[in-house]
């Protein structure tokens, strides 16, 4: 089932294009929206929220009746901004219960979801709190209690686990994952934080200069076909000019000290071995891995600024 | 408790009215200056010019005596102290006294109104929910007009129920009928106009604080900006609708019917409000566009 498809979208702000003929379906469970920054992931998110007016082509979000207003849009869609916002004065209640009766709630009922969605979220002790006194965490969760108050069937997370230390994270990571797997919704997740987006998302769309540059499930993505091995080897003049020269697509400098060479699938890792032998050197480690989210997005977008269609599991 | 065993409930709704939605965050905004000490304080301290208008009433209705001068002959020292007259009602609001506290009000609330928003960011969470700039505008607008009505519109409606069982006949009434509708429209257009425009200020201004400072400048600025031209072109009747609270105090005199204090053409006062509303509307809606309320 798809959630959100967007078909032929193009946005302009005057002589700018910020998104350029976008083609991507969304399906639903939690799917991962991906790109650097000004790539246009907010222009999609504004014209899926209805802030915006693509300058042409369609987006359909499930639920939604065709020629909805913006306003009827959202609501049926919950967002999550990225950064910091709150209505001031206002405690964790009053700002969710707010957020319900703008979403259309009668009171009493905005009341009474205001204290459920908070409990959910993790909220239920410190609501009556003023939330610009809230740590980072618990203003990240107030947010997901306001996107979540309305119950809408599809979730717009723009960055949610920004500014949280680890524990924060983890708590949110769970919260996320629990609102596509348990209880059903879409969750479009925006973020930089690609192993968060590993670990919640099926599927994600990468975008790039207002570009679709990759697209699929997360699995395929990052199957083997294109493979990564982590090396260590003894000293070798222009190791990199070595590998390259023996097929890798890629050559990068690890964490652990030695280099990532990603390989395409017709290069054996026996060929490694021999051309760091025959550049005089030795191979003193060497693991095989999946390609990580990281990686395809950066290969991803890397192909496109060189014009070249990326190898694989993209569209 | 996490997620999984929270028990999430599904909901079924029926969609509420605009009017609800946007009376939803007008609501929120009446009482906003009542969330702290000072706020309240500060709304007590603005109800001044109201609080003596009360004290006049009472005197006029025989609860105190001065040496035998109360009751009706407060009315021949000035309008303004005769509950008999719509003078009196207007008083708290458009007197010379009550200026100070009714631009200490609008300050407080109406200019703060919208930029305090835009300052936490609030708008992202406001504008992606079931209203736009437009309701949203309206909602602060109305909640400021509401909070500043209770003390211009409410006060003086309440003080001629107050007159109306303390006159000993049915006289009061047959003759405060004949100028009280005018008087109450007076004074709601009054408290219209200046609370929109200080709103719509409020939309240009980054920070409350500036918000603030602008409306205060806008409002004593063009006030002292209309006294000194008025001097240099005599006559000149456009001099003092330069000030928006002259204009608009003299539109609200001639809905009333009262004489005005400063004698110049309403049909220039009137132009001049409307000429006002529509430049800070259309300023305050190429800043609130929707465009601005995400990233």
């Amino acid at each position: 089932m798809i959630a959100v498809s967007l078909c032929d979208v193009t946005i302009r702000y005057g002589d700018f294009e910020a998104v350029a003929h976008v083609s991507a379906d969304f399906p639903a469970g939690a799917v991962g929206l991906l790109g650097r920054n000004g790539a246009g992931k907010t222009s999609i998110l504004k014209a899926l929220l209805g802030l915006v007016r693509p300058t042409s082509g369609t987006l359909t979000i499930s639920g939604v009746p065709e020629g909805a207003t913006a306003v009827e849009l959202r609501r049926h869609v919950g967002y999550m901004p990225e950064k910091d916002c709150f209505v001031p004065g206002l405690n964790g209640f009053e700002t969710v219960r707010l957020a319900a009766e703008l979403s259309g709630l009668p009171g009493r009922e905005a009341a009474r979801r205001a204290h459920e969605v908070l409990w959910l979220c993790d909220l239920g002790e410190q609501r009556y709190r003023e939330v610009s006194g809230y740590s980072a965490g618990m203003r990240q969760k107030v947010k997901l209690a306001t996107a979540l108050v309305h119950d809408p069937m599809t979730l717009f997370l723009d960055e949610p686990t920004n500014g949280l230390d680890p524990d924060g994270r983890r708590e949110m990571l769970e919260l996320v994952e629990g609102l596509a797997s348990s209880l059903g919704k879409s969750v479009v997740l925006s973020s930089h934080i690609l192993p968060d987006v590993e670990r919640v998302c099926r599927d994600v769309v990468v975008i790039d200069r207002g570009r679709v540059v990759a697209s699929g499930p997360v699995a395929e993505l990052t199957r083997a076909s294109i493979r990564v091995l982590d090396l260590e080897t003894g000293p070798v003049d222009e190791l990199e000019t070595v590998l390259r020269g023996a097929g890798a697509i890629e050559v990068e400098p690890n964490a652990r000290g030695g280099v990532a060479v990603t390989l395409p699938e017709s290069i054996a890792t026996r060929d490694v071995f021999r051309a760091v032998a025959a550049a005089g050197g030795e191979v003193r480690r060497l693991v095989e891995r999946r390609r990580t989210l990281a990686e395809v997005f950066l290969g991803a977008v890397r192909a496109d600024e060189a014009g070249a269609p990326p190898a694989e599991g993209t569209e | 408790m996490t997620i999984f065993g929270s028990g999430y409930r599904a909901l079924t709704y029926e969609p509420t009215s605009w009017l609800r939605r946007v009376w939803a965050l007008a609501w929120l905004e009446m009482r906003g200056l009542f969330r702290t000490r000072w706020g309240t304080i500060l709304f007590l301290v603005c109800q001044i010019p109201l609080i003596r208008s009360l004290f006049i009433l009472t005197i006029w209705a025989g609860f105190w005596s001065f040496g035998g001068g109360g009751g009706p002959g407060l009315g021949r020292m000035s309008p303004e102290f005769s509950p008999e007259h719509p003078a009196f009602y207007l008083a708290p609001a458009m007197s010379e006294s009550g200026f100070v506290f009714v631009l200490l009000l609008t300050t407080l609330v109406s200019a703060r109104s919208i930029a305090k928003d835009r300052a936490a960011r609030g708008l992202e969470i406001l504008w992606t929910r079931g209203i736009g700039p437009g309701g949203y505008f309206f909602g602060k607008w109305l909640g400021s007009f509401a909070l500043v009505g209770v003390g211009a519109v409410l006060g003086p409606l309440a003080m001629w129920v107050f007159a109306q069982s303390a006159s000993p006949d049915e006289s009061f009434a047959a003759t405060s009928m004949e100028w009280l509708p005018r008087t109450v429209l007076a004074l709601l257009f009054f408290t219209a106009a200046l609370t929109g425009l200080a709103t719509a200020l409020s939309s240009m201004a980054r920070s409350p604080n500036l918000a603030s400072i602008l409306w205060v400048v806008v409002v004593v600025g063009a006030s002292a900006v209309a006294r000194v031209f008025s001097r240099l072109f005599r006559g000149e009747p456009w001099v003092r609708a330069l000030s928006p609270w002259d204009a608009a105090k003299r539109t609200a005199e001639e809905i009333a019917g009262v004489t005005p204090r400063i004698e110049f053409d309403p049909a220039v006062a009137v132009g001049a409000v409307l000429l006002y509303a529509a430049l800070v509307l259309a300023l305050a809606r190429r800043k609130l566009r929707t465009e601005e309320a995400v990233g």
